[in-house]
């Protein structure tokens, strides 16, 4: 029977094997980091003594895939022509178009956050309304404790802001009646209307599909586990519905 | 306090340190020991799956190993995330440090950038990135520091760089 460093070992080396198959088939970028991997070799058992033959297929497997990556890197930097590049920095637009072609990332801050309302709002999302305390979560791991939850958006709570939210969106011409709109409308009415930058009104839009005052309309195009598709319309509850 | 509560709040953390690394993690989720790398990944990837369909995912940045939160694609161009809105020149000036940085061996130049940029002083928007941590500039060099992984894919940066200009100037 192999002992829990053999099967360590063995999973490792598995993986790789995978990964370097995959670089060599074409179905995996060679560029991707494989600092993952590395950690995981880092977490192997202590010692890391194991048979010199695991190890040297397991080495060769690295070193293949490092090639690999060494490989792409250089076709990619000598891809470019020197003629092209001098083209580049002769061209008078050629920056603009290269800064718009870059998709900037941004980090997501949320100081308080907690699973129950990540499920909370899974388990509403297409439903019908269905109040959830706004600001109450309970600990799972305490059982009875209870903890406040509060979304602080630059030192504003949503809490207080959300009748001014849900009053706004009541007057919107779009949203009347049963009308629902794309994600994007609503963001783009919180932030001509109420001056609340996009990401932060899309924080606002999670709680009020939560608290039910929003809803997500059924989108036939949702994929099998219920998650919306892209297109995802949103309306407004009304008292009746 | 459990477990995606825990992931939660250490990759939303935001200031000097972003997001956390694997050794935080296994840290603050108490996995030391065996397969604690694993037990991680498998969690993050159990922890992504559930906030994906919030528009949410788990990015790493791999210029400093740490992981931390990031709006998927189709909601950062819902949100128009754009860390620079409102500072074109600021991107601009950054992309022509990233165009330095990849096209030659001896790295960034202010000269360099300058004559990307097309303008006579790329100096004040350099040290505006230098306040934002972005880049460091010594002398005439001009250094990337590892925060721009927060703000851009860099290999993704390349591969776009590379294919942009192989198709614009056939």
């Amino acid at each position: 029977m192999k002992v829990t460093k053999q099967l360590a070992l063995d999973y490792f080396a598995g993986q790789l094997l995978e990964i370097r198959n995959d670089i060599k088939a074409g179905r995996a970028d060679p560029m991707q980091p494989l600092a993952d991997y590395i950690s995981a070799f880092q977490a192997l058992p202590d010692d890391r003594l194991a048979k010199l033959p695991d190890f040297v297929s397991l080495f060769s497997t690295l070193c293949d895939i490092l090639d690999y990556k060494i490989q792409a890197f250089k076709a990619m930097v000598f891809e470019i022509g020197k003629d092209k590049l001098i083209r580049f920095f002769q061209d008078p637009g050629s920056l603009e178009a290269v800064t718009n072609l870059v998709r900037w990332r941004e980090t997501v801050e949320f100081t308080t956050i907690s699973r129950p309302f990540l499920t909370d709002v899974l388990a509403s999302i297409g439903r019908e309304r269905r109040p959830i305390p706004a600001y109450e979560v309970i600990d799972d791991e305490a059982g009875s404790v209870r903890a406040s939850f509060e979304l602080a958006i630059d030192e504003r709570n949503f809490f207080q802001e959300k009748a001014k939210i849900i009053d706004s969106l009541r007057d919107a011409r779009q949203l009347a009646g049963k009308s629902s709109v794309p994600l994007g409308e609503i963001l783009d009415h919180l932030e001509i209307e109420l001056y609340i930058d996009r990401i932060k009104a899309f924080i606002h839009v999670l709680h009020l599909i939560q608290d039910g005052d929003l809803v997500i309309q059924d989108n036939p195009d949702g994929d099998k586990a219920g998650r919306p598709a892209a297109g995802t319309r949103i309306s407004l509850w009304r008292e009746g519905e | 306090m459990n477990a995606f509560k825990v992931i939660s709040f250490m990759l939303a953390r935001r200031g000097d340190e972003i997001g956390a690394t694997d050794e935080e993690l296994i840290k603050s989720l108490g996995l030391q020991g065996k397969g604690d790398s694993e037990q991680l990944y498998r969690m993050l990837q159990a922890y992504s799956n559930n906030i994906e369909v919030f528009g949410f995912k788990v990015e790493r940045n791999v210029l400093d190993g740490h992981w931390f939160l990031a709006c998927t694609g189709d909601v950062a161009s819902q949100a128009r995330i754009n860390p620079f809105q409102g500072r074109t020149r600021l991107a601009s000036t950054l992309v022509a440090v990233l165009i330095a940085t990849t096209c030659d061996d001896g790295g960034a130049t202010v000269e360099q950038v300058r004559r990307i940029r097309k303008i006579k002083d790329v100096v004040p928007d350099l040290k505006e990135l230098e306040a934002l941590g972005l880049v460091k500039v010594k002398g005439d060099k001009i250094s990337l520091t590892e925060r721009v992984g927060y703000y851009v894919d860099l290999a993704q940066f390349m591969r776009q760089f590379t294919d942009h200009v192989n198709e614009t100037y056939k």
